[in-house]
């Protein structure tokens, strides 16, 4: 506990203290976040995105139905060309969420779809979305995709760039249809969204 | 501290009451404060870190999702909480992803460098600093930052809360103290007054009220308790004291008793020590010599064991000199061996013996001593001392010497008196009859001659008659009271004239000097036998000293004078300077006939007339002389009261009668003659003198000397006598006037047919003015022719 040996003193070091603080404060704009915070490069469109799907797996929780047991793993599968190169891979390895491992898997064709968790829908595939869709529709699948149509062929959460940054667009109409509980903090920083089929 | 202890006891308790509360209560708000300091502090940090949980929980997706709006959204949302400085929201990567800052807060918070996670109190913020975790994995920092105004002011309040209980408390306590204490204090102050009163009054039957059981309770019965004892202890004083004045009553008595038993033995043993000092000062100081001896008789005889300073005094031997030896010391040559052996012999047989005996002083000179030795006896009747009281007798028997001498001259005046008195019939027979034998021869007869030389012979033993029968103190005195000082003074130019020029003749008078009773002429002529005395004495001059003067002899001076009896005396003493006399001379001075002078030029009977008349005055006379020096007589003649008359008229007084006549004075006694003489010229007469009758008429008849008015002459003379040679005067001068004069009365010539009836006689001795007088009276007489001669 600060014990002040007079009430001049007290004052004095309130200003110096004021003072050294205020010179920090500028030494930290001048120097930037990179001498600050470690000085990593920014990230890219897909690597936010990649970290953006990681952290969908904390804020949806999935009908137990989903999984085959307890601590089966949380896989995200890519369909479609994949964007994040290893991104994706380097941000869930070695990590759990609720007691599952995160697990990527890239697919190749629609039938493949069971067994994900989260499903990202490259851009490539946006050709045919609605039936990629379709399918994953019926299943426990929180659908990721980038396109404008996305949402409104069913999607539940869709990319957008706003400003240069990603934000997130949500459907819960399928959510719901599908047994998936979106966190509601989730939905405090995304647009919610509706779909057609609403 | 100094201060509080005189304050009176209520003010201590209140003051220690007061004191511990106000401690007690600043203890208590210290503690609830400090308590109070650290429960809000934590309190503050509990919400901080609650807040931080929600600020966590609403951040998570912002986070995760890199929302710095929703971000931003959720930290203003720390507005509610106005102690909220700013809060920092970190990415992973450290960037910031949102902040929020006091709006209206002119402070500019600063984005503080990322700390150690967890909360701090730094100065007077406090700062929360966190990772936010979400699902297990960091996904930011939060950055929390208070400012402690709340505290304050929750302090603030907290103080004045404490201030008005602390003030509230110490009214209460106040209150309750000054109500509290007098249960300790009054009892105090009850005992205090008390305790007062008693020490005030001395009233020890006071008793403190006892007010409650404690220890005060304890100390009233302990004060009451004392009290009691003071007063059983007062009480058991006074009963001592009581008993002890009792006692001291008593005890004085028997003092008082002793004292008195103590001062009467004191009295009885002074007395004694009073009367043995007594005795001891009378044996000091009393002027018999007193010897105490042994009583050891055998030789070399008694020792000496004491003697009184009469002794010394006497003998000339202190004390040291004689103690221990015997009295022998004090014998000598002319001590009396006889009356020795007597004296051992009488105190051999235990009598007392008195005697007389010669002793020898010191020096070896004589004195002689009355003894009285008397044996003393112890109680047993033993003798163990012998006591001589010796009395020094020198004087009392050179006194006995002198009154001898006095005693022989008395006997011999009263014998040379009694002879002179039947010569004076027989020399008057055989005067008168060689006269009337002279009558009868024939003129021219042979025998006429042999006549004639009786006559002489027999007139010269008349003369010595008249001496003796002075001396004899057989004449006829007509004793007067007298101023000697007045009779010196009368004599005065006679006695110069008497002692010629070479004297000095001096007068000394006795201021005041008493009368005296005596015969005027008597006394002159005794001075002037005196005067002669020393004339004679002085051949060659010298000095003479007549003083008189007044003196008493008391018992012990008298002593010197046997036959003087004390009293007052008158005291004329004539001194001379001349020869003076020898001892033997002196002895003898005084008896009849003895003289020095050669055979015919005194009678050796002037000195011895003095003696006689002086005596027979009841004075007393007496000689001091040093051989070669001079010689002083001393006449002393009793005192009278009375004043002295002057009858004695000074000779050049011009009151005595005097005249012009021519006086034929005739007289055998030279000294008689030329004092007779130079009076009457003193008086104006014309004086004719001759020593005899033959003389006389050879006078008148070799020369022619005129008228002769008045013959003086005495009547006893040699070769002729004054009535013959009166017969033969006025045979040839008929209206010659006669004055007869003698030692012997008149009845005695007249009687005895010397002189006849009817002549006018002066007797001797005369005084001037006697003389004056009747020569006046005579001449002055009616010329009466004398028809029986006819």
């Amino acid at each position: 506990m600060h014990k002040p040996d007079s009430k001049a003193l007290k004052r004095r070091t309130g200003k110096l203290s004021r003072l050294a603080m205020a010179c920090l404060g500028f030494m930290v704009s001048l120097l930037g976040p990179a001498s600050g915070f470690g000085g990593e490069p920014p990230l890219t469109q897909y690597q936010v995105e990649a970290v953006f799907l990681f952290n969908f797996a904390k804020y949806v929780d999935w009908p137990p139905a989903a999984f085959t047991n307890a601590t089966a793993p949380i896989t995200i599968g890519v369909l479609g060309t994949d964007p994040f190169g290893d991104s994706l891979q380097h941000v869930a390895e070695g990590k759990t969420i609720n007691g599952r491992p995160v697990t990527i898997r890239h697919l190749v064709s629609d039938s493949e779809l069971g067994g994900c968790q989260i499903l990202y829908i490259s851009s490539s595939e946006n050709f045919r979305v609605g039936q990629i869709l379709g399918k994953a529709g019926a299943l426990p699948i929180l659908t990721v995709g980038e396109s404008e149509l996305f949402v409104a062929n069913g999607g539940i959460i869709n990319f957008v760039l706003k400003g240069g940054k990603v934000r997130l667009e949500i459907n819960l109409a399928p959510a719901k249809k599908n047994g998936l509980d979106i966190s509601s903090h989730l939905l405090a920083v995304a647009d919610v969204v509706r779909g057609k089929s609403d | 501290m100094h201060i509080s202890k005189n304050l009176s006891i209520r003010r201590k308790q209140m003051l220690i009451m007061m004191a511990t509360s106000s401690v007690a209560l600043l203890l208590a708000c210290a503690v609830i404060s400090l308590y109070e300091v650290f429960a809000f502090r934590d309190t503050m940090r509990e919400n901080l870190v609650t807040l931080a949980d929600i600020v966590d929980h609403n951040t998570f997706a912002a986070l995760d999702f890199d929302d710095p709006q929703a971000a931003g959204e959720t930290l203003a949302a720390l507005q509610a909480d106005p102690s909220i400085v700013g809060a920092w929201l970190y990415r992973k990567n450290g960037e910031v992803l949102a902040k929020y800052d006091r709006p209206n807060d002119n402070i500019i918070f600063t984005p503080p460098e990322l700390r150690p996670n967890g909360t701090l109190f730094q100065g007077q913020r406090l700062v929360l600093n966190r990772p936010v975790v979400h699902k297990g994995e960091v996904i930011g920092t939060l950055y929390l930052e208070a400012d402690m105004q709340a505290l304050y002011g929750r302090l603030l309040r907290f103080a004045w809360i404490m201030g008005l209980v602390f003030v509230a408390s110490l009214l209460f306590a106040f209150g309750l103290s000054n109500r509290l204490q007098r249960l300790v204090s009054d009892p105090i102050l009850h005992l205090a007054q008390v305790a007062r009163s008693v020490a005030g009054d001395k009233n020890y039957s006071l008793r403190a009220k006892k007010q409650s059981d404690d220890e005060l309770g304890q100390l009233v019965d302990g004060f009451n308790e004392m009290l009691a004892q003071i007063l059983q202890r007062d009480a058991a004083l006074e009963s001592a004291r009581v008993g002890l004045e009792t006692r001291v009553i008593e005890r004085t008595a028997e003092l008082a008793k002793a004292n008195a038993a103590l001062l009467l033995e004191n009295t009885e043993r002074k007395r004694a020590e009073e009367s043995l000092l007594l005795l001891g000062t009378a044996i000091d100081q009393t002027k018999e010599s007193i010897v105490i001896t042994d009583a050891e008789l055998d030789l070399p005889g008694p020792k000496i064991i004491f003697v009184n300073p009469a002794f010394t005094k006497m003998t000339g031997y202190n004390e040291a000199e004689v103690i221990g030896k015997t009295p022998r010391i004090l014998h000598g040559p002319r001590t009396d061996r006889a009356l020795l052996d007597r004296l051992r012999e009488n105190l051999g047989h235990g009598r007392v013996f008195e005697g007389e005996a010669v002793n020898y002083r010191k020096d070896g000179t004589e004195f002689d001593l009355e003894w009285q030795i008397a044996p003393l006896r112890n109680a047993g009747g033993k003798i163990t001392h012998f006591v001589a009281i010796q009395h020094d007798i020198t004087r009392r028997k050179q006194l006995e010497a002198k009154l001898f001498q006095s005693q022989k001259l008395e006997t011999v005046g009263k014998l040379a008196g009694g002879i002179a008195h039947e010569f004076n019939s027989i020399l008057t027979a055989i005067i008168g009859q060689s006269e009337l034998l002279l009558g009868d021869l024939p003129a021219g007869s042979p025998l006429a001659h042999n006549a004639t030389e009786i006559t002489k012979a027999a007139n010269r033993a008349a003369t010595l008659t008249r001496q003796l029968l002075a001396y004899g103190r057989k004449q006829i005195l007509k004793p007067e009271i007298l101023d000697l000082n007045s009779v010196l003074t009368g004599m005065e130019t006679t006695l110069r004239h008497v002692m010629g020029r070479d004297a000095d003749v001096r007068l000394s008078f006795g201021p005041g000097l008493k009368a005296v009773k005596a015969d005027a002429g008597q006394m002159e002529q005794v001075i002037m036998n005196m005067v002669i005395n020393a004339s004679d004495a002085m051949p060659n001059g010298g000095k003479l000293v007549l003083e008189t003067v007044n003196t008493v002899f008391d018992d012990q001076s008298v002593g010197r004078y046997p036959e003087l009896k004390p009293g007052h005396y008158v005291m004329l003493a004539i001194t001379d300077t001349g020869t003076g006399m020898s001892d033997e001379v002196k002895t003898r001075v005084f008896e009849p006939f003895f003289t020095t002078k050669d055979v015919g030029q005194g009678t050796g009977l002037g000195l011895s007339t003095c003696y006689g008349i002086i005596k027979q005055s009841g004075g007393h006379i007496s000689v001091y002389s040093e051989p070669g020096r001079g010689t002083s007589f001393k006449i002393y003649l009793p005192q009278v009261e009375s004043r002295a008359q002057p009858s004695v008229v000074r000779l050049d007084s011009p009151d005595l009668p005097g005249g012009t006549e021519t006086i034929l004075l005739a007289e055998d006694d030279p000294a008689l003659r030329e004092m007779a003489a130079t009076l009457l010229r003193r008086l104006g007469y014309n004086v004719l003198t001759a020593t005899n009758g033959v003389e006389a008429l050879s006078l008148k008849h070799q020369r022619n000397i005129g008228h002769i008015d008045l013959l003086f002459t005495d009547v006893v003379m040699p070769h002729m006598s004054g009535k013959e040679l009166a017969d033969r005067m006025q045979a040839m001068y008929p209206r010659t006037k006669i004055l007869f004069t003698s030692a012997y009365t008149e009845n005695a010539i007249v009687h005895q047919g010397v002189l006849p009836p009817g002549v006018t006689l002066l007797q001797k001795p005369f005084t001037p003015s006697a003389l004056a007088n009747k020569l006046r009276e005579v001449l002055d007489r009616p010329d009466v022719p004398k028809s029986e001669d006819a």
